[in-house]
């Protein structure tokens, strides 16, 4: 059945990657990393036609479809460090987070490809750059942790749906402010483009965003108090949700999110503290598209991984008629 | 230096253009889109009135207020939002600086200025069409910052009305309608171009975007960008990093003033690196036009005796080759 899958791809390479371990939807997880390996080789001499694309392949860029070639396609100087990949051979997609060099700049890259017999049928990008992020972008990062890689024991693993359902309770928690909702381990740190951004004792003294509270250090906070601040709330929406790759054995869930951000709460109650003014960025309407990876370890969410970029308000995501 | 590397971008942006002028006529008078549906049915004053209604409501965030017709469409910033989302949640009243452009002919009218969001002031662009008295289409550009430390749309002295923007022409300085829009047409040719020799601007025409004077700017450095008029940047030809010069629309003309409204969107692909001056020498494109990026503006022009007098632009940043919702 897989010699079968993969003899029916055209191109030699798509052969040798799928000759490592074969699964029933044709490219374990070897062999997707092959993919965005090579995927990232061919964006790095900026020349598509070294992909195995079938036939009406789609390509999006920050949720805009267009051709490969266009985009980052012809700015694409270089490549970083970092790669860090994440795959599910039940569903034949693979995931990427990397550093990449652009006209010079160094920016981050997000990448999902759709793998069907062989060839590329989807492949999703988002683009972090400067320009659109500022401060908010770190890319030094260099190697992965090691977390991400470790297997779970049999005894911790999940069905598909209830890992689904674990994530799922993230986004409720960030639109309600509530942390007590999401099944948090305390030892959970999250990563967004680059920077540490929970239970970090360096993290941000909170006074850029809210001058008057300087002792919420919601950098420091584990990601539940964070949440039970209720200053997330900003962040009234998260639609859609879309769960795109899942690996049960090592307790992997990565979707791309899109965060709605209508601009009308204007103020919090924070427990303990009172009432806060919310932050001035999060006072008009923008949207951000967040692709996110989520570490379950023991049942509960440990590592977040996530890139995002901001976007106009009420944003499509390029791929609305369906993902996958 | 900062600040000189913004405006020097703003002003490039502001220029344009680099690609076939004969893929984007301008739309014939007999065109669909321009038709004529609202003769006589609601003038200048029920227009400016209609859109101080749409104001009012935005800041009551209650849309329900409105003669809306049934399928009205609202965008904003190019997305397509049920009206009560997005401005309509935050606006909190319009402000001091503001001026209308009506087009009783077509049923349209716009509004250029401040609205108060959020306990701040954001330049904006909102246009309406009307037919039959009820207000078929809100389109709204609201010059935001994009978001998450992004840098603030807005830099330099700041909006300011101009009266040549409402003032009436001289009746021999009024052209027909047709005429009108194919000089604001030409304006994006010439860009495309890279040339100064398909548009016909007066010799001091200036331009402002987002409040930020980008040409005939005369606090900018003598010789820099900005500190040359409309034509005079043209004829650099530095425009051809804009790439195209995507989906313009001609909504709105009004023939008494001069006046024709734009709708574009410049695209960036952000290939070029440099660009080859008309003089011989070599401008280093600067960023972000470095990078793939578009801009979805709403452009006025002043057009007096068939030449560009002035540009007033309102712009919003967007994903690269993002539609206009239109």
């Amino acid at each position: 059945m897989i010699k079968t899958t993969c003899a029916a791809a055209a191109l030699a390479l798509a052969l040798l990657m799928c000759g490592g371990t074969a699964t029933a939807a044709g490219c374990d997880n070897a062999c997707l990393s092959g993919f965005a390996d090579r995927y990232m080789d061919a964006l790095a001499a900026r020349d598509p036609s070294r992909l195995p694309l079938a036939p009406g392949a789609r390509y999006t860029e920050n949720t805009r479809s267009m051709k490969f070639g266009d985009g980052l396609w012809a700015t694409a100087t270089g490549l970083g460090p970092y790669r860090h990949h994440f795959n599910d051979a039940k569903t034949g997609q693979a995931g990427l987070f990397a550093s990449i060099v652009e006209n010079g700049s160094p920016a981050l890259f997000t990448l999902r490809l759709k793998v069907v017999a062989g060839r590329i049928t989807e492949a999703e990008v988002l683009v972090v750059r400067q320009q659109t992020m500022g401060a908010f972008l770190k890319t030094d990062a260099t190697s992965v942790k090691p977390i991400w890689d470790e297997p779970l024991s049999p005894s911790e693993r999940m069905p598909r749906t209830e890992m689904i359902a674990a994530v799922d309770h993230y986004f409720d928690g960030l639109n309600q402010g509530n942390g007590d909702i999401v099944p948090f381990d305390d030892e959970c740190v999250r990563t967004e483009n680059g920077v540490q951004t929970a239970n970090n004792p360096k993290g941000s003294s909170g006074a850029a965003m809210f001058p008057d509270h300087p002792e919420l250090k919601l950098g420091e906070m584990t990601c539940r108090e964070q949440f039970n601040t209720g200053l997330v709330k900003y962040i009234q929406e998260v639609d859609p949700r879309r769960y795109l790759i899942v690996d049960e054995a090592r307790g992997l869930v990565f979707g791309i999110f899109m965060f709605r951000h209508p601009g009308t709460i204007t103020s919090v109650d924070v427990p303990g503290v009172g009432k806060v003014p919310m932050m001035k960025a999060a006072l008009y309407p923008f949207d951000v598209e967040v692709a996110e990876l989520f570490k379950l370890k023991n049942r509960k969410i440990r590592e977040i991984e996530a890139e995002m970029v901001s976007l106009p308000y009420r944003s499509r995501t390029g791929w609305d008629g369906g993902a996958h | 230096m900062a600040g000189r590397m913004l405006a020097l971008a703003a002003a490039c942006a502001a220029t344009l253009g680099a690609s076939a002028g004969a893929a984007h006529p301008a739309p014939a008078p007999s065109d669909p889109a321009m038709a004529m549906v609202n003769a006589g049915q609601c003038d200048r004053g029920c227009l400016v009135g209609l859109m101080d209604q749409v104001l009012a409501a935005m800041a009551a965030h209650a849309p329900e207020r409105l003669p809306l017709r049934q399928g009205v469409r609202y965008t904003e910033n190019g997305q397509t939002l049920r009206p009560g989302d997005g401005l309509w949640g935050t606006a909190e009243g319009v402000g001091e600086r503001h001026f209308y452009i009506a087009d009783p002919r077509s049923g349209g009218v716009a509004f250029i200025g401040m609205i108060r969001e959020s306990g701040r002031e954001v330049e904006s662009f909102i246009r309406l069409k009307v037919e039959g008295r009820r207000i078929s289409q809100i389109e709204a550009l609201v010059s935001r910052p994009t978001g998450m430390g992004a840098p603030a749309a807005q830099a330099g002295p700041g909006f300011v009305v101009r009266p040549i923007f409402t003032e009436p022409l001289a009746p021999a300085d009024r052209r027909p309608r047709d005429e009108l829009v194919a000089v604001a047409n030409s304006y994006f040719a010439g860009l495309e171009q890279a040339t100064d020799k398909v548009t016909p601007f007066e010799s001091d025409c200036g331009r402002t975007e987002n409040g930020m004077l980008t040409s005939n700017d005369p606090g900018a450095p003598r010789g820099s960008m900005q500190s040359l008029s409309c034509g005079a940047q043209f004829r650099t030809g530095f425009s051809r990093f804009i790439t195209e010069v995507r989906g313009r629309r001609f909504p709105l003309v009004d023939e008494d003033r001069g006046l024709v409204l734009a709708l574009v969107s410049f695209d960036h692909a952000g290939r070029l690196k440099t660009v080859k001056l008309a003089d011989g020498s070599t401008m280093k494109v600067p960023p972000p036009f470095d990078a793939p990026f578009s801009f979805l503006m709403a452009e006025l022009f002043k057009i007096r005796a068939g030449r560009i007098a002035r540009v007033e632009a309102v712009i919003y940043t967007t994903p690269y080759a993002m539609p206009s919702g239109w």
